[in-house]
């Protein structure tokens, strides 16, 4: 396996890990598929029993004047599905020697930003989302996905207005 | 002569959602526009202006706004030009296991609905347990018709007077039902 290619691997892991973590200190229970079908998801249960699907994203941070900036790649078919059960994308970014956020964003409310304000760009099927990070803000265009930052509760995290 | 902006072989999926949000830039509203059938495949009701310069100028919009180009401006007969909706609805779909299929409208779609009737009682999305997902993909056309009318809140004609609807699941990449082949100028009703 390429050196790169396993330093991804356990980029992802580390950030599904902290993730969960932080899902369970806020007293959500979390399940890991015990066969990794190529999907990193797990399901948070909730107190009515429903479930939530989870997909982490993770991104090593680069700096730049003010801040510094994550890129996440996001496959187009998923964002598109109807949003049953309800999928929660969580985009952890690690910043000088930790993970300094975690944006918790609905599948739905992803798409909506997508579809109205051409959030990011389109590559490969991918839907390529480059976010800027300062202390008081992310952006993406003109798009700010401060809301979203850190945004643990409510979980899930609801859907957006029409 | 009235004119509208199409591509070659119709407009595909990612496509159609830069052109409507051009659509929307531009102030259209996709529930009553002067609109006649998409000349590539008949299968969409497109917007028409009436002049080419003006789809020559949302051309150069879209190409300024977006990343899709081979746009192409088409005349459009006189007698086609109706005034409506910008139909058909899109359904998404996806399978759940393999004896459920989740249903819901592209939002885009619930715009659209919500233009032409603002007090519909939309669903966000529809979970349908069945023995065989396959056959009632194929087969079961008006259990189909049902369930688009569940999520929509809308009667049968109603939907038809939005342009009829199509299934697509964005997983397989796979036109699950077509939209119907719109012929000619179909009067608007009131809502």
């Amino acid at each position: 396996m390429a050196k790169e290619e396993h330093a991804r691997l356990y980029l992802g892991s580390s950030g599904e890990l902290a993730a969960m973590s932080e899902l369970l200190y806020r007293g959500h229970n979390v399940a890991v598929p015990e066969v990794d079908v190529g999907d990193d998801v797990f399901v948070v249960p909730d107190e009515e029993e429903s479930v939530t699907w989870v997909q982490v994203k993770s991104a090593n941070a680069t700096g730049q004047h003010g801040g510094y900036f994550a890129q996440f790649s996001i496959p187009l078919w998923q964002l598109r599905k109807p949003d049953l059960p309800p999928l929660v994308y969580i985009l952890p970014v690690r910043w000088e020697g930790r993970w300094a956020d975690f944006l918790v964003i609905r599948r739905a409310t992803l798409n909506h930003l997508l579809l109205n304000h051409n959030i990011g760009s389109v590559s490969r099927g991918n839907l390529v989302l480059r976010l800027a990070f300062t202390a008081n803000d992310v952006r993406n265009k003109a798009v700010s996905f401060q809301p979203y930052r850190n945004a643990w509760d409510p979980w899930p995290p609801l859907p957006p207005p029409d | 002569m009235p004119y509208t902006v199409t591509r070659k072989g119709g407009i595909g999926e990612y496509e159609l959602d830069a052109y409507i949000r051009q659509l929307t830039r531009w102030g259209i509203s996709l529930g009553r526009a002067p609109r006649a059938p998409d000349p590539q495949t008949r299968r969409r009701w497109l917007p028409v202006w009436e002049d080419r310069k003006t789809a020559e100028k949302f051309v150069q919009d879209l190409l300024k706004e977006e990343d899709y180009d081979n746009w192409r401006i088409e005349k459009v007969p006189a007698l086609a030009v109706s005034e409506g909706a910008l139909g058909p609805l899109d359904v998404y779909v996806s399978r759940e296991g393999r004896e459920m299929l989740a249903y819901g409208l592209h939002p885009f779609s619930r715009k659209l609905v919500r233009e032409r009737f603002p007090n519909a009682p939309l669903l966000r999305s529809l979970l349908v347990g069945l023995d065989d997902p396959n056959d009632f993909e194929q087969n079961q056309t008006t259990a189909q018709d049902r369930v688009v009318q569940l999520l929509t809140g809308l009667t049968a004609e109603q939907v038809e007077e939005l342009g009829g609807y199509r299934i697509y699941d964005p997983v397989r990449q796979l036109v699950v039902r077509e939209g119907p082949l719109l012929s000619g100028p179909a009067p608007a009703r009131a809502s």
